[in-house]
């Protein structure tokens, strides 16, 4: 038995990038993959660390340097320089109990089914890890794995429950039958609709502009390597680099905001075996009963809104980072995520301005959130390997219910006056599934005629 | 080789899952020296259009029409509920 617990501890002591492949080998002859292949997607998922860190080195060695500079020319104190979600959700993979959320999201959804709780059936096992990044943030700060945990549980059925009471409204704008979208981005129209129906007090009726234009003309600004060359030479210039320099330093953050997803498939790559396993074990016990099939965001993507909305937030988005006092994040890998815009798009049905007016408001918290939450990122980057230039940070700006995750997470940190978010949280939300129930049965009818 | 493409808002997640899941279809099929799926970010879809011959949309939006796209279209959503998956893989295999 010492054997084999000194064995253990010696292989976690050599770090995610080989332990976890060990446990994706393990895991994958558990569900009777082929040895060859369960081998194969274990060390997928090896690779995947290593390039993730090997990112994170490259990116923050230039322009994490050129924003050090930008620091130290200016003033203006941003040392985080916001990477996006790609390192963030694949490193809390690393996180101890990572793996055990599989059977906590899959176990929570099939008792809510079997009590009628919910009619969804999330298939969506890649953001399994949006939940591990909930249970690393509550634990990280309460030193305590168990309100990790709980605090990813009650994530759970909360998504859940949103993509219940939005499945229909959803199917009309999507045309797709018998889905829903449990994704926890969306437990943010907790408060994203109610502004929406605010502006409507304020807004004049007709007061929409058609998207698919407009994104023609800037539609090219959002492509992963001309946004990073356009910010990347930014920075440099605010760096006080030359110009050459600075387009060079452009083209380096080109690379990078490429390249980051073609990592990130790697953790896919590495889990989809995992996870047709379990979504076959969960089908298998539901045949014929009445439920939607839970999915991921992207079904949206092909709405103009969402990326003109991402590109016109942009400025605002660097603008109000350089000035907001509490701030030290660089906005920048994650300028053309679609966590805040996807919900806002759902709870104002694609009406763009609304779209624009509600996405300018979240940017100071997305800022706040971000800067709370970077040294806990950094240090999960340092522990897997990943090298930080002296004094800088890396961050997650806009990612997924940031608002959710400050006023929550800080409030499990102890800093009191979070919990009248929370508050204002629990009574919204009662509200909420109160508007939507009535949203439901209007696109109903709209759909019925 | 025909190389098909199945785009998502960043090409990680629902399209790689979407694209591996028609490989896994392609290789019990016997044809996976025909055809590759590959998952690429919607964000430079025109971009990947170029060099691929098949496009899987998950991304749908009532009321649009395909006509006026470079290369075939086909509705991958059967990919991710299993609803109908027989039937696009049949297309698909046709086009291949």
């Amino acid at each position: 038995m010492e054997v084999l617990a000194s064995f253990i501890q010696n292989i976690l002591d050599l770090g995610a990038a080989v332990f976890l492949p060990f446990v994706i080998f393990i895991l994958g002859v558990a569900v009777r993959m082929k040895v060859g292949k369960a081998f194969s997607s274990g060390l997928t998922l090896g690779v995947a660390f290593v390039g993730i860190s090997l990112l994170i080195t490259f990116i923050m060695g230039n322009v994490g340097e050129a924003a050090k500079q930008f620091t130290q020319n200016t003033g203006i104190q941003l040392k985080a320089l916001d990477l996006g979600w790609p390192p963030a959700l694949g490193l809390c993979w690393q996180w101890k109990y990572a793996f055990i959320m599989f059977p906590v999201q899959i176990g929570i959804n099939l008792i809510m089914l079997f009590l009628g709780l919910t009619s969804t059936l999330n298939v969506d096992m890649w953001n399994v890890a949006n939940k591990i990044f909930n249970a690393f943030l509550a634990a990280t700060v309460t030193g305590s794995a168990v309100i990790g945990f709980l605090f990813a549980a009650a994530t759970i059925v909360m998504e859940l429950k949103c993509g219940d009471y939005t499945k229909h409204q959803v199917r009309e704008l999507t045309g797709i039958p018998g889905i829903s979208l449990p994704h926890p981005m969306f437990i943010s129209n907790v408060f994203y609709y109610p502004l929406s129906r605010l502006l409507d007090f304020i807004l004049p009726a007709k007061s929409n502009i058609n998207a698919t234009n407009l994104k023609n003309y800037i539609g090219v600004f959002g492509e992963n390597h001309v946004m990073g060359f356009i910010i990347g030479t930014l920075i440099g210039l605010l760096g006080g680099y030359g110009v050459g320099a600075s387009f060079m330093l452009g083209i380096q953050a080109g690379t990078a905001l490429t390249l980051f997803p073609l990592v990130s498939k790697l953790f896919m790559t590495a889990l989809t075996p995992l996870s047709d396993a379990a979504n076959t074990f969960i089908k298998k016990r539901f045949p014929g009963k009445e439920i939607v099939i839970g999915l991921d965001w992207p079904i949206l993507a092909g709405n103009p809104e969402i990326w003109v909305t991402i590109i016109l937030t942009i400025p605002v988005a660097l603008g109000v980072a350089m000035v907001l006092p509490g701030n030290i994040v660089f906005p920048f890998g994650n300028l053309m995520g679609p966590s805040i815009v996807a919900p806002i798009f759902l709870a104002t049905k694609g009406h763009l301005i609304k779209m624009l007016i509600i996405s300018y408001l979240t940017v100071p918290i997305l800022c706040w959130s971000a800067s709370d939450f970077a040294p806990m990122l950094s240090q999960l980057a340092l522990e897997n390997g990943a090298q930080l230039p002296d004094g800088q940070l890396m961050a997650w700006w806009g990612m997924d219910i940031s608002e959710v995750r400050w006023i929550f997470v800080n409030s499990l940190d102890g800093r009191t006056p979070f919990l009248l978010g929370v508050a204002l949280f629990v009574v919204l939300s009662v509200f909420y599934f109160k508007w939507m129930r009535k949203e439901e049965a209007d696109a109903l009818v709209r759909m019925a005629r | 080789m025909k190389n098909i493409i199945v785009a998502c808002g960043g090409g990680v997640a629902t399209s790689g899952a979407v694209a591996s899941k028609i490989n896994t279809e392609l290789e019990a099929l016997g044809l996976s020296h025909k055809a590759k799926a590959e998952a690429v970010d919607i964000k430079s879809l025109e971009l990947f259009a170029r060099t691929a011959d098949i496009y899987v949309s998950i991304t749908p939006m009532p009321g649009a029409n395909h006509d006026d796209f470079p290369i075939p279209v086909l509705n991958g959503i059967p990919f991710l509920t299993g609803v109908g998956k027989d039937e696009i893989m049949e297309k698909l295999v046709k086009l291949i």
